[in-house]
């Protein structure tokens, strides 16, 4: 039993242009301390799926499970367990933090709502370990502070202690680390994993950038969304060694590289079309033929494909990939 | 003052000592902020020369004074900055203008025609009830008397070099176009005057990836094909690995580092520059292990003494965090302000 399950999720929005499909019949799940990053361009769905995973949108169809159980349709105790046990990083450090609280109540908050500690000394003593564990040290530096007073990175790990207050056991971290400058990234991603470590937390690691992904989530799986559909899942390294799906090999062979050799003898897959299509009007068949450099007419605008496992650890959404894999085996 | 510019050059002897390609030289360039609690130093003496047709990268993180030294190459800062000292020298074939004294009307001609920018964000830097055909019009009209016609020729022309097409996109507004299509329009239109200069500011940042390749692509042809130079200011070093011909690497204020591009890469004799480059992950390629650099930028107001750098780098020794660090050769084309640079290049860590 995973222990989270997305089962054919779809998630519409109606809006003034007319009806969005923000997500369209996505399955994903997650283990126990493992790691799914989620990449993709604006407007391909993985914030959404975050947010659904988070328990924060509620699918149009299709079921979220956690430990086996539908969440929507679960007792409000159930309910109570899992809005715990899934907890949210978000992008902005600036904007998701109360910014006339000190960290003392940004962290004592939930402790003391979730019973988990019983106020005084105890809570201020778990407030104490939890900063440690985010490498806030010495805690004394930081307990007083209002979040200004911090610098983005320092507000970034602020963020995940509140997340750690309720030891959850996932955490959905959208974009967690792309504000945050170069040079404290590495450590604030360190930081993450060393939690996956130490509590087995699992995380849905939410990217625009790959590179992020790769560092992040190289034990782990990968997912790439486009407008709405994972179009290939597969193990981290394996994704990055041997991109099957066209639009993961455009996505890895256009992405700048921070070494000018390298960069240069990057062999790229050019897309037939720049522009990515509007969700209010998605193409016919699989939506990335427009763009697609392997396309077949009559088929990819006819039809669209299904996320096809083409082997032990690679599902791909692409009729002519899935057709060669069927040959070569 | 054609002097100063010769003497800095002279120092360094051997491959740059040509100024004859000289488009801009800045020198001893410092820049402060008045705010409530007192003047805040952003740039710190920041020098160096472009070159005819190259492309400059200014790397660094928030807070390290690249927008705000981009910026003040067109005197586009804001009310509240100020520059105390410095120069800042401009040359065309047949004369110099010290950009920092120009009149109004000189300067508002020096911005576009001589020198023209791309603003951050720039996505929304364009007119929204202008069509933009009309914003073409608008900026050449405003520097020159030329007929619609030409004007029209002209755009239709830049248009095609960043692969947009002129018949939709000219009758377009801004809101009919996708973030990626603007950015390459206000390209195009920075280059309507053909200037001889032109400066960047994030231009990929907050685009889509296969967008980002289409807006680099593009600069790399427009470079080639019409030869300006270039200056972009980001924090990405892939984009200075894919479109810079030298890099500055700039820190609280300072040019820490400036080099051919592949010298910095590398043959990087500035820790932090090394470290960022240690920082950052490759896409392609195995699991590589990436160091993360202790500390947090430093706060201007209040700069460790020494090096700023020094509470954060690996090599440090009691001199750096005392004594001032002078910029050095360490060859004839890559300077560097590090009292370890030899080590540095050598990786002896202390």
């Amino acid at each position: 039993m995973s222990l989270i399950e997305v089962e054919h999720a779809s998630q519409r929005f109606l809006t003034r242009r007319g009806l969005i499909t923000a997500l369209n019949d996505v399955s994903v799940g997650l283990e126990t301390s493992e790691v799914l990053c989620l990449v993709g361009e604006s407007g391909s769905g993985k914030t959404t799926l975050g947010k659904m995973i988070a328990g924060l949108r509620r699918p149009t169809s299709g079921r979220l499970l956690f430990e086996g159980k539908d969440v929507w349709t679960s007792s409000t105790e159930e309910y109570a367990r899992y809005r715990r046990a899934v907890q949210i990083v978000h992008q902005d450090p600036y904007a998701s933090l109360n910014p006339v609280h000190r960290v003392r109540e940004i962290l004592g908050a939930p402790l003391l709502r979730h019973r988990i500690t019983s106020g005084g000394a105890a809570t201020e003593k778990r407030i104490r370990e939890i900063l440690t564990q985010v490498d806030l040290t010495p805690p004394d530096d930081f307990i007083d502070k209002y979040p200004h007073q911090l610098s983005g990175g320092q507000r970034q790990r602020v963020s995940i202690a509140r997340a750690l207050t309720l030891e959850p056991r996932v955490i959905v971290a959208d974009e967690a680390v792309s504000m945050v400058d170069t040079s404290i990234r590495v450590s604030l991603l360190n930081t993450l994993l060393n939690l996956r470590e130490r509590f087995e937390v699992a995380f849905l690691f939410i990217t625009h950038d790959l590179g992020i992904a790769k560092y992040f989530g190289w034990s782990g799986d990968t997912a790439v969304m486009y407008l709405g559909q994972v179009v290939e899942h597969a193990r981290t390294r394996d994704l990055i060694a041997n991109p099957s799906h066209p639009y993961t090999r455009a996505l890895l062979s256009a992405i700048p590289e921070p070494d000018p050799e390298l960069t240069r003898k990057k062999q790229k897959v050019l897309v037939r079309s720049m522009e990515i299509p509007s969700l209010l009007n998605l193409p016919s068949g699989c939506t990335f033929h427009p763009r697609c450099p392997i396309w077949e007419s009559g088929l990819c605008d006819q039809k669209a494909p299904a996320l096809l496992r083409v082997d032990d650890t690679r599902e791909v959404a692409c009729h002519v990939v899935a057709r060669e894999a069927v040959v070569t085996r | 003052m054609g002097d100063t510019v010769m003497n800095h050059v002279a120092s360094s002897g051997g491959d740059i000592a040509n100024t004859a390609d000289v488009v801009l030289s800045v020198k001893d360039l410092w820049i402060e902020y008045l705010t409530s609690r007192g003047p805040v130093r952003a740039v710190r003496g920041a020098t160096f020369d472009l070159h005819q047709g190259e492309s400059l990268a200014l790397i660094g993180e928030s807070g390290s004074g690249k927008t705000t030294l981009g910026l003040s190459l067109i005197r586009l800062l804001p009310h509240t900055a100020r520059i105390p000292q410095g120069q800042i020298t401009y040359r065309r074939k047949d004369r110099t203008s010290e950009v920092l004294s120009l009149g109004a009307e000189d300067m508002r001609r020096f911005r576009w025609e001589e020198c023209a920018m791309v603003f951050q964000g720039a996505q929304n830097a364009l007119n929204p009830v202008l069509t933009i055909r009309d914003q073409f019009v608008d900026t050449v009209q405003a520097h020159r008397r030329q007929g619609q016609r030409q004007i029209h020729e002209r755009a239709e022309e830049l248009l095609r070099l960043v692969q947009l097409e002129p018949d939709r996109v000219l009758r377009a507004y801004p809101h009919e176009l996708s973030g990626g299509m603007r950015q390459r329009v206000l390209i195009a239109m920075s280059l309507l005057l053909q200037p001889q200069i032109l400066i960047l500011d994030e231009p990929t940042t907050a685009l889509d990836i296969l967008t980002q390749r289409a807006v680099i692509d593009v600069l790399r042809r427009l470079k080639e094909q019409l030869g300006f130079a270039t200056i972009f200011v980001s924090h990405d070093l892939s984009l200075a690995a894919e479109l810079a011909d030298r890099v500055a690497t700039m820190y609280a204020g300072r040019i820490v580092e400036l080099g051919p591009v592949d010298d910095i890469f590398y043959r990087s004799a500035h820790p932090y520059t090394k470290a960022l480059l240690e920082a950052v992950p490759t896409v392609v390629g195995n699991d590589e292990k990436l160091i993360s650099i202790p500390g947090s930028p430093p706060d201007l107001r209040n700069l460790p003494e020494g090096c700023p750098f020094h509470p954060r780098c690996a090599f440090v020794e009691d001199r750096c965090r005392t004594s001032d660090v002078p910029v050095e050769w360490v060859s004839n084309r890559q300077e560097v302000a590090c009292l370890r640079w030899r080590d540095v290049r050598g990786e002896v860590k202390s």
